[in-house]
């Protein structure tokens, strides 16, 4: 018997990401999942982030490692809600897991959720988590040739950050070229260069996440 | 190393259809994926075969067809099939200017074809 079918593969995991985009829709809460390779600087960058903006707006964390509480305990030291989720191994984070992390955060009046995928360049862009934009996190201390390896997350991602400028006059690191490649199926890509150490950049990022917070606040109360 | 959990989604998927349709053994399982999709062949078919081992389905066929990619230039418009995923990175082959590329089809994973009994 021949069964004629067209389903996506990721029907059940895209059907909670869409339930949870719904539910951060009518709350208003942007919602960014952080994209990189281990050690680019994603908790770096929120660490950064959730000191500079505590002032300004309510935002939590949800963490996601194959083991170790380690990187919720360096957010949750800025004062800021902080949830780990520890995949055993599992490369990437789903939307049912954040579903049931979200149990454990009090969500009400939340202006911005920050998800830190697990540090992978291929997997977690695979799997939509009910966010508005996933952020593709690259630092000069890799490849510059890493967009052109890994085209799916920039192609998805909405905005790159470039983390440890501070250091390219240490490698050799083209910044035009990945910036070309990261934009070559992607022309709409805000690309910011920053450096988490020396803070340089860093309000360049902030503008953006202002600018995009608004947008999603202003979205809630059409 | 994601292969694993959309192989766990495909068989879900199977298995509602196979219910749907009476049928209870799967003979061939067609699966239909852009270039761009992080789809690796061999890991699929490893994981199809250890998801199915044991079960009534141990011993179906398993094809993976890669749906071409189709990109429009987003400079001159116009719109093509790039040969491989180096040509992701040249030059339009209509203006000849080095624009971003918008995809315009072509992605996605997508159970496409059962065959049972």
């Amino acid at each position: 018997m021949e069964i004629p079918v067209v389903r996506n593969v990721l029907e059940a995991n895209d059907r909670i990401a869409g339930r949870l985009r719904a539910d951060f829709a009518r709350r208003g809460t942007l919602v960014l999942n952080l994209i990189s390779s281990p050690g680019s600087g994603k908790t770096s960058l929120l660490e950064r982030t959730l000191n500079d903006l505590s002032g300004e707006f309510r935002m939590a964390v949800i963490e996601g490692d194959l083991q170790t509480d380690n990187d919720a305990r360096r957010v949750a030291a800025s004062g800021v809600q902080a949830v780990q989720i520890n995949t055993e191994g599992g490369c990437h984070l789903n939307s049912s897991m954040i579903s049931e992390a979200l149990q454990a955060l009090d969500c009400e009046g939340l202006d911005i959720l920050f998800i830190e995928n697990v540090g992978n360049l291929v997997c977690p862009t695979e799997f939509d988590c009910g966010e508005d934009a996933k952020i593709a996190l690259l630092s000069v201390t890799e490849g510059d040739d890493k967009p052109q390896k890994y085209p799916y997350l920039f192609h998805k991602a909405r905005a790159m950050v470039l983390n440890k400028i501070d250091l390219l006059p240490y490698v050799d690191f083209d910044v035009q070229k990945a910036r070309a490649h990261a934009c070559a199926l992607n022309a709409d890509l805000a690309v910011m260069e920053v450096s988490c150490r020396t803070r340089a950049g860093l309000d360049t990022w902030y503008d953006w996440l202002r600018a995009a917070r608004k947008t999603k606040k202003e979205a809630s109360h059409e | 190393m994601h292969e694993l959990s959309l192989m766990a989604s495909v068989m879900d998927i199977a298995q509602e259809e196979l219910v749907r349709h009476g049928a209870t053994r799967l003979t061939l399982l067609r699966i239909r994926h852009g270039i761009l999709d992080q789809v690796q062949p061999d890991a699929m078919r490893m994981a199809f075969e250890v998801m199915t081992s044991g079960t009534p389905h141990e011993g179906a066929k398993f094809e993976l067809v890669e749906e071409p990619l189709r990109l429009g230039c987003a400079l001159c418009g116009h719109e093509f099939t790039p040969a491989g995923r180096e040509a992701l990175y040249e030059p339009c082959p209509a203006c000849g200017e080095s624009a971003p590329f918008r995809v315009l089809g072509g992605e996605g994973i997508f159970l496409d074809h059962l065959e049972a009994e």
